[in-house]
């Protein structure tokens, strides 16, 4: 914040009111919905009565497990690929060096970082999954069928953060401040965007997984999984 | 892909929709959607990734050659996400797609939910456009027909009360031909046992019902008939979301229950009045459970053998295999209980694959063939899977504890060629129990 | 039942291991309102017929049906002879006979008897011994006014052929009073009753898929609702019915609704005092009590059955049960103990007591006020108070004897 306002630029401005910003949609936003939807979740009124925190545990332990459903096992690669994109695209975010850096440069708190190459390698990964997806989409033909333009540019919005930084780091087409500034703006649009998109299934999940792993266990005897 | 189909006409859809207007389409839209539905929708549609891992759970999708417009989500796609990216404005023609779509495309078993790493309902999803459907008026004929009849009689063919009691009467006479002094006891207070039949065992299947009295006579259980409406177990409505006729058919069971003070009620082998009796029909009416036990067949069976009030006096011995019917299996787990009976009159078993809650649909299920002749070849076509993998048992009998798989399944081997037969465990349990030598007549 | 025996303690009024030896089966036991009768149908050699204290009836049948014993005394059935029906009475019977008859009905008093009938394809009812004059494609459920002067039943007057789903959409059923059938036809009529005058009848009535209502003498309420349950009348001019706004279940009083929302709403009744009261679900699976709107405190998991009064209206109780065991609940208190089955509770004159028969695995007892009477049965009939409300009548089964018994409340508390 300060240095924006010592010396007012583009990149001073993303790096402070920016940055706030975005995180403030972001966890207000999120908590905006999830208000909702516990209400609007009380209006159906069978949804609460039927809760149960075992069968919610056992649903979220099976689907959060690689492999741990007969779908993830029936779809091995699709498996291998969303579980790599996941945990690389979550771990890049909170424990690469320069993210945790920027966190102690405001509020002088630190935690554990990813090794540079481990770091510089998942977000490779990250990268070659999200091309994966986007040729899953255009040549599966049930998944191409589901597809409309919105899912693209949801990939594309994940994908630009990761991209940018990646080029960043290595230096690479554009200058470093200037790749960096881009990195910022679309680290932070995308921020912005997880609590309005299709990106909420970050949150949301656990919230159908608890209804549909208490229905299923609990009231009906079998699996969801 | 696009979504091509040989023109089929209904006239309880074709004939309805010419008669109606779009506002009224609309309103029954507007209705479903933002007054009835509420979180679930919105965050089953918005948290579903279009990732496609429900596509292969599908046996309409996999009885297709893999077209993408009958995967589960697919059918969301060309439903739900229409009518939201529409706004609710469709057109009539829209309705007699999203008609066809949910009521001969999709069973309503739950097998994509799961396959759906988020557990989305999409059985749920399809059957808010068949509520809309209903609204509108645009539901299949054969389905229309018996949910008519269940507004007023409770029973899903017309039947006047007379010749329930009529019926039951003659089948107890024949019964006495094989059990000596055998009762079905009709409207009688104070009995342990309610038993309900299903519709079509009063008329045209009687000897279902015959064998299930005498199962009760020889179990030596203390058990009753209704004297009035709500002897038919069966609720069509239910396949039209027809709610408000549903939820007063498991009114009538409960209230007959409780004015004849009995202490539980059993049914026979049937999928969709189960599902009414213990979970839509029930929380339609603001119960959380059924309000006193409400026994399936199966769990009926399995407790007389369990606790040996009959004795099977001999086993089959052809190669048998077993359907799992899902409104009783995925949507109850009583799968085991099933297997013990079936281990206690078959020496053979040969299991589907895949089986137990993961078994696929017969494809007659959620109305389908409720739907009528018009939609049989719909329903033989999407039983194809079902088809093979009942070949590849090499089983000669198939058990199907339910009405629904019963008869789907009889069809399916016709078209199919499968050379099986397709048996309930009443008929095979009466035929093979053994029966007490004081009771012979 | 002032003229009833509240005297004698303990009567041995039949021996029912002799009835075994004597026939080849008994079924079907009842007994008299007073407890001095015990009714079976027995099989003798001819057929079926009653056996009465001992005492058989001199016709016989091939099959009893609807057997009952009237407020009088009376025993009444369907009967079945020569491959028609007919009804008996007393060991007398009617000479016309049917195709088939069903639903026996009396009054309050048994002045009155009365059934559906078949004729041929036509369907109707008889009323004391009179078959209406016109006659339907379907009769059903038999509605009889308190007075058992006049009959109702639900009747279909077109006969489209099935499948004809735009016909039947249309609506084919109405209600026909006597043999009068109203004007106006529905999709479905249901909850008929008559008005304590017996002059009115009101009915719900289902008009579309979503739209309900109740009509009175077949003129339909202005009101509209989105479901609707059995309508009652709370005098002869006015009519409550349980209906369903968006908002959810609540009591709509001559089209107006008067009580706040519910999830569930129904068994409404009035009380001797003129209040109301219905059995309500305040939530999901919390079932209570309403009197007037207001909900009793505590609610029960499974259900709750119809409420009902003490002579002074003060006391309201219902049967309940609550996590799987039927007990009793008085002004919004169950009893401590729950039961595998509970039989219609009475209340005590002054309505300070409450009795009511119970089972727990097989056996029998009485239950005054929560409490268990020590002594058990092998069967047993639902207690009444005598009318000073001192003294306790019931018919029981006892080692294969039927015992009238009459207890003091005082023997009871002990």
């Amino acid at each position: 914040m300060e240095q924006f306002f010592k010396d007012p630029s583009l990149y001073t401005f993303l790096r402070g009111p920016m940055l706030w910003l975005a995180f403030l949609v972001f966890f207000l936003g999120i908590f905006y919905r999830i208000a909702i939807t516990l209400r609007e979740a009380k209006k159906e009124k069978i949804v609460y009565p039927y809760l149960s925190l075992r069968y919610t545990l056992r649903s979220l332990f099976r689907w959060l497990i690689p492999y741990g459903s007969i779908s993830m096992r029936r779809h091995p690669w699709f498996t291998a690929i969303t579980f790599l994109f996941h945990i690389c695209l979550i771990s890049v975010s909170l424990f690469l060096v320069g993210h945790v850096e920027l966190w102690y440069e405001s509020w002088k708190i630190r935690w554990w970082t990813l090794p540079v190459s481990l770091a510089d390698g998942m977000t490779f990964i990250t990268i070659f999954c999200i091309i994966l997806l986007i040729l899953r989409r255009l040549f599966q033909s049930d998944i191409r069928f589901l597809t409309s333009s919105s899912d693209y540019l949801i990939l594309t919005l994940v994908a630009l953060p990761f991209i940018t930084g990646f080029l960043a780091h290595h230096e690479l087409i554009l200058d470093y401040k200037i790749m960096l500034t881009i990195h910022m703006l679309s680290g932070e649009i995308m921020l912005m965007a997880i609590p309005f998109t299709k990106l909420s299934h970050m949150f949301l999940f656990f919230f159908t997984r608890a209804h549909t792993g208490s229905e299923f266990g609990a009231v009906r005897h079998s699996r969801d999984f | 892909m696009e979504f091509k189909r040989k023109p089929i006409t209904d006239i309880g859809i074709d004939e309805t929709l010419k008669g109606v207007d779009e506002k009224k389409i609309k309103r029954a839209i507007d209705w479903v959607l933002n007054r009835e539905a509420s979180a679930r929708l919105k965050v089953f549609v918005e948290t579903c990734m279009r990732c496609g891992m429900c596509t292969t759970s599908c046996h309409h999708y996999l009885s297709h050659e893999k077209d993408p417009t009958y995967a589960p989500a697919g059918k969301v796609k060309q439903t739900i996400w229409d009518i939201l990216n529409k706004k609710g404005k469709v057109t009539k023609e829209d309705i007699k797609k999203y008609a066809r779509i949910v009521f001969s495309e999709c069973n309503l078993c739950r097998r994509c939910v799961q396959f759906c790493p988020f557990g989305i309902d999409i059985a749920y999803l399809l059957s808010l456009v068949r509520r809309i459907c209903c609204l509108i008026g645009a539901v299949p004929q054969y389905i229309q027909d018996q949910a008519l009849s269940h507004m007023q009689t409770t029973n899903m063919l017309w039947f006047r009360q007379d010749e329930w009691l009529d019926t039951v009467q003659w089948l107890e006479d024949e019964l006495k031909a094989e059990i000596k002094d055998a009762k079905i006891p009709i409207g009688r207070k104070n009995a342990e046992v309610l038993y309900l039949a299903h519709g079509l065992e009063a008329k045209y299947m009687t000897g279902l019902l015959t064998n299930m009295a005498k199962i009760m006579n020889v179990a030596k259980i203390d058990w009753t008939v209704p004297d009035t409406d709500g002897w038919d177990y069966t609720n069509k409505a239910f396949y039209a979301c027809d709610f408000e006729t549903m939820g007063k058919i498991v009114r009538t069971h409960y209230e007959v229950a409780f004015r004849l003070n009995v202490k539980k009620i059993v049914m026979g082998e049937c999928g969709h009045a189960y599902r009414t009796g213990i979970y839509e029909g029930v929380r339609y009416l603001g119960w959380k459970e059924s309000p006193i036990p409400y026994i399936h067949g199966v769990q009926f069976f399995y407790e007389l053998l369990k606790e040996g009030r009959i004795k099977i006096a001999k086993k089959i011995e052809e190669i048998v295999t077993i359907q799992d019917p899902c409104n009783i299996v995925r949507y109850r787990g009583m799968g085991k209980m099933l297997r013990y009976i079936v281990s206690k009159l078959c020496e053979n078993i040969v299991e589907m694959t895949p089986k137990d809650d993961h078994n696929y649909c017969c494809s007659a299920g959620g109305g389908m063939i409720d739907a009528g002749p018009v939609w049989k070849s719909a329903r033989m076509e999407g039983g194809k899977i079902k088809a093979e993998q009942i070949k590849n048992t090499g089983a000669k009998i198939v058990i199907a504890a339910c009405h629904t798989c019963h008869k789907g399944i009889e069809d399916l081997n016709e078209y199919y060629k499968l050379g099986v037969h397709v048996k309930f465990l009443t008929d095979l349990i009466a035929e093979l129990m053994e029966i007490p030598e004081e009771m012979k007549p | 039942m002032t003229s009833w025996d509240w005297d004698t303690k303990e009567k041995v009024i039949s021996n029912l291991k002799e009835w075994k030896e004597k026939f080849n089966s008994s079924e079907e036991i009842l007994v008299s309102p007073d407890f001095e009768k015990i009714v079976a149908i027995v099989k003798v050699q001819e057929g079926k017929t009653f056996c009465i204290n001992g005492e058989t009836w001199n016709n016989t049948f091939e099959r009893i049906c609807f057997p009952q014993i009237t407020p009088l005394g009376s025993v009444i059935c369907l009967a079945l002879r020569n491959y028609e029906w007919t009804l008996a009475k007393d060991d007398t019977v009617m000479e016309e006979t049917f195709d088939y008859a069903w639903n026996l009905k009396t009054d309050k008093e048994s002045k009155s008897i009365a059934f559906n009938i078949k004729k041929g394809d036509s369907y109707g009812v008889c009323l004391d011994g009179k078959i209406w004059d016109t006659l339907f494609f379907d009769a059903r459920d038999l509605i009889l006014s308190d007075d058992g002067k006049h009959a109702a039943s639900y009747v279909r007057v077109e006969n489209p052929p099935l499948l004809d789903i735009f016909s039947f959409k249309k609506g084919v059923w109405t209600i026909a009073a006597d043999g009068n059938p109203w004007d106006k036809n529905f999709i479905s009529i249901y909850g008929a009753c008559f008005s304590p005058d017996n002059k009115k009848i009101a009915a719900s009535v289902r008009l579309s898929q979503q739209e309900f209502t109740v009509a009175i003498d077949g003129k339909t309420w202005d009101e509209i609702f989105l479901n609707a349950w059995e309508p009652i009348f709370l005098d002869n001019d006015n009519v409550a019915v349980p209906v369903k706004r968006e908002k959810g279940w609540t009591l709509a009083i001559n089209g107006k609704v008067s009580w706040p929302y519910f999830t569930q709403l129904w068994h409404q009744r009035v009380s001797p005092d003129g209040r109301i009261a219905a059995v309500v679900a305040t939530e999901f699976g919390k079932w209570t009590v309403a009197l007037d709107g207001n909900p009793w405190k505590e609610t029960f998991s499974h259900c709750v059955l119809p409420p009902f009064f003490s002579a002074d209206g003060k006391k309201i109780g219902a049967v309940i049960r609550n996590r799987n065991t039927w007990s009793v609940a008085i002004n919004g208190k169950p009893w401590d103990r729950g039961f595998d089955r509970i039989w219609s509770p009475q209340l005590s004159p002054d309505g300070n007591y409450c009795i009511a028969k119970a089972e727990k695995e097989g056996t029998y007892f009485l239950v005054l006020n929560g409490k268990i009477v020590k002594e058990t049965f092998d069967m047993l009939w639902e207690p009444k108070f005598s009318p000073d409300g001192d003294k306790i009548l019931f018919g029981c089964i006892k080692n294969g004897k039927y015992i009238r018994k009459v207890l003091s409340l005082s023997e009871v508390l002990k």
